[in-house]
């Protein structure tokens, strides 16, 4: 019964913070109510057991994308009277296809196969069971080589931030590494002959 | 839970991805060895180049009769993947060749071609991928460095506007495959594309709003990256605004890697759906083949031109999936090589024109290249013949191969369709062909002297007409290639 | 009792807010990006709960993945994004008509 409580506490909280990222007039509201929903979610991942995802959704999102968001936000001045303008003037256009969208989704959500008649019974892990461990466990073995893709893609989304975004600033000393290379003894020794 | 063997067998898997480990490794090694090289130093270039070469020398050693699998069979390495990382190696050299002189000018030059490098990277993990694991991931890699790539030129306001359209749609178009991807893995309990086929196949009837809502999202998904109608919308935009070398090198090697995940998603999930993605299938290629071929008429910038092309060359690739044979399948080899080909010699050609404030991207600025530079107006008239599909040159047969495997299909009056539209795409390309001809000089022309550059359109040309003269041995190569695919 | 289905509805509707979003905050890239955000949390509450109900870890190893992914691409993004505003000043999307389309 409490598993019912929590579910539609947090489910229903995720849901109506959504409503608020795209609502919102203010983008860092925007920003507020996507943390709050990524909390809720994170409660809905402890609720199906996923313990580890759920500390990482914190963790990553709230932790570390969200501030970036914010620092962006921050950073650039954004006017938001603006950037609202003809806001409304997409709801019909905008809200015909999500509500398509929804009642698709639905139908396909509530299919049949998914009925608990159907998936079989699910029953909690017991305190023994260790998601983290578990996850890790195959995580290492089964899905290394994603794992490893995993770690390219974070260097690639590093360099190509560093490439897009980095300044070189006429005032800053930089070292010309390739000149430090190519230096040899007769350009920083010479023999004096006394 | 999880069946692991130990002592894990490392050495095994680490051999069978030899090319991507040498790939990945030298990226990474460039990417330290670049501090320390002089400014407007060609090494860096030169090695990725050299790079992909030792990749397809690796590639060529690694293969054998059987298909190799690695790491818990979330890797194989088959014909049907060799052959798709051979074209991607070309194009990626390809590029890397037109972006020497073209780039050259630009600041932290030495990233450009390590993220190349790992897009390439990307792009053979997904050829190589039997799962959607793999698939996601290496797909995502490439679309990262695609990014990245576009918006090279920071200085350059409509880089950064094509970019940032490109970005949004291409995280959108993730998102919407992703959700495509939860469903059936919802309905199959696994993410490898056979045991998903074999879960569909007896999937019951209360499953089927699920499986197709799936099968919808993951079509749409995949063909944003192959730039479908109406996920094609980016196409444009991207190409007009990207710098001209990694115009040419999107508008092939993502379409190669994106044609062969399709082509092994048809193969091996969704056999039991046929009739419904069919039906699909055909509806988006209709628009294709419509928007691609009308759209391109109006445009008076060669690169937004070509990009419609390119869509309407998707729209004709297409046919080949609907027909869903093995005729079709190495059909859509065939359309890729020739397109790859006909693709890489044009843009090497428009970037030989690049002068002082103008880049010889305006339809105008070919007017009279005939009577300045024979060589490249007699190249770029080829391309363009082949590109409209007259015969005896390249683009004719790859036209004439999928149309045939469409036709034996059942498909007649789809090819009747694609081959009226093939007429109305003959207007645009010839356009261009009496642009050089037939019209007056009218601004000084100016070209980039690069000798890699001219021999690559020499070499595409000459490509060009020999495939269409002796299209057999191609043939032969894309038909071996699909052993053990279907 | 709550089951699967339940699951897969919320996510669905926070995707389909994601998609009104999308519609409504046309000129804002940042709003734009944080509803592409709530499109992937959609996905992994999907992944999750499918992953519980079939009692299979592979669904939360994938968003794993989906996780470190959305991550880069917001990195990569608000890098473009960054880009864009020091030559334009401005972050409005409808701005973007240097090329028509």
């Amino acid at each position: 019964m409490l598993e019912t409580a929590f579910f539609y506490m947090f489910g229903g909280m995720s849901v109506l913070s959504g409503m608020g990222v795209v609502l919102a007039r203010n983008t860092m509201h925007s920003v507020m109510f996507l943390i709050f929903c990524f909390f809720n979610a994170s409660g809905l991942f402890f609720l199906l057991d996923a313990e580890f995802l759920g500390i990482i959704l914190i963790l990553i999102y709230v932790g570390a994308v969200m501030v970036l968001f914010m620092f962006v936000i921050m950073m650039l001045e954004v006017n938001a009277a603006k950037l609202r303008e003809g806001f409304l003037q997409y709801l019909p256009l905008g809200g015909m296809i999500a509500v398509v969208l929804m009642i698709e989704f639905i139908a396909a959500s509530s299919s049949g196969v998914f009925a608990e008649s159907a998936m079989g019974a699910v029953t909690h892990m017991g305190q023994e069971v260790n998601n983290t461990k578990e996850i890790g466990q195959i995580l290492y073995t089964r899905y290394l080589l994603g794992f490893e893709i995993a770690a390219i893609i974070l260097l690639v989304a590093l360099i190509g931030a560093v490439v897009l975004t980095i300044r070189e600033r006429k005032d800053a000393k930089y070292q010309n590494m390739s000149a430090q290379v190519k230096v040899r003894r007769e350009d920083r020794v010479r023999k004096v002959s006394m | 839970m999880a069946n692991v063997t130990f002592p894990f067998p490392f050495p095994d898997h680490l051999i069978t991805l030899m090319p991507e480990m040498i790939v990945a490794i030298m990226a990474m090694f460039l990417l330290l060895f670049d501090v320390f090289v002089a400014k407007g130093s060609k090494t860096t270039a030169y090695l990725a180049i050299a790079t992909t070469v030792a990749a397809g020398v690796a590639t060529w050693s690694l293969q054998g009769p059987d298909p190799l699998v690695a790491f818990y069979g979330f890797f194989v390495f088959d014909s049907f993947a060799v052959f798709s990382k051979f074209l991607i190696y070309v194009a990626t050299a390809l590029g890397m060749i037109l972006s020497l002189e073209y780039m050259k000018n630009e600041k932290h030059i030495g990233e450009y071609y390590v993220l190349m490098l790992f897009a390439m990277l990307g792009m053979m993990l997904m050829v190589s991928s039997n799962n959607f694991v793999t698939m996601y991931l290496g797909l995502e890699l490439m679309a990262l460095c695609v990014y990245v790539l576009v918006a090279y030129q920071r200085e350059v306001l409509r880089a950064n506007e094509a970019a940032l359209k490109y970005f949004i749609l291409g995280a959108l178009s993730s998102g919407m495959l992703l959700y495509g991807i939860t469903f059936l893995y919802g309905v199959t309990g696994s993410f490898d594309f056979a045991v998903m086929g074999e879960k569909l196949a007896h999937a019951e009837g209360d499953a089927t709003a699920a499986v197709m809502l799936g099968m919808v999202f993951l079509i749409a998904g995949l063909g944003f990256k192959v730039s479908m109608a109406p996920f094609h919308m980016w196409t444009p935009d991207a190409y007009e605004g990207a710098p001209t070398p990694v115009t040419a090198f999107m508008s092939v090697a993502p379409k190669v890697a994106g044609f062969v995940i399709f082509m092994r998603i048809v193969a091996d999930l969704l056999p039991a759906l046929q009739h419904e993605y069919q039906s699909i299938l055909i509806g988006v290629a209709v628009l294709t083949i419509a928007v691609g071929n009308l759209a391109a008429i109006a445009q008076r910038n060669i690169k937004r031109m070509l990009a419609y092309s390119t869509v309407g060359h998707v729209g004709f690739i297409m046919m080949g999936l609907i027909a869903g044979s093995p005729a079709g399948f190495s059909g859509i080899l065939v359309y890729l090589s020739i397109y790859l080909v006909m693709t890489m010699g044009v843009f090497a050609v428009i970037i030989l024109m690049r002068r002082e404030g103008i880049q010889g991207e305006l339809l105008d600025d070919f007017a009279g290249l005939s009577k300045v530079r024979p060589g490249y107006a007699l190249a770029m008239g080829l391309f363009m013949f082949s590109m409209a599909g007259i015969p005896f040159l390249g683009g004719f047969w790859a036209k004439y191969v999928v149309f045939m495997a469409a036709v034996e299909a059942g498909h007649l009056y789809l090819v009747l369709y694609a081959l009226l539209f093939s007429a109305v795409g003959a207007f645009y390309y010839l356009r261009v062909v009496k642009y050089i001809y037939f019209d007056e000089e009218r601004v000084a022309f100016n070209f980039i002297e690069s000798r890699p550059m001219q021999a690559t359109v020499f070499v595409t040309a000459v490509t060009i007409v020999f495939l269409g003269l002796f299209p057999d041995a191609l043939f032969e190569l894309c038909r071996q290639a699909l052993v053990g695919l279907v | 009792m709550i089951g699967l289905s339940d699951y897969l509805i919320v996510a669905a509707a926070l995707f389909s807010l994601g998609v009104i979003g999308l519609f409504l905050n046309r000129k804002n890239v940042i709003t734009i990006l944080m509803c592409i955000e709530l499109m992937l949390l959609a996905v992994n509450i999907n992944f999750v709960a499918f992953s519980h109900y079939l009692n299979d870890l592979s669904g939360q190893i994938f968003v794993f993945f989906v996780l470190t992914v959305a991550a880069c691409e917001v990195a990569v993004g608000l890098a473009i994004l960054v880009s864009f505003y020091r030559l334009r000043r401005s972050i409005d999307i409808e701005d973007i008509n240097t090329l028509q389309g």
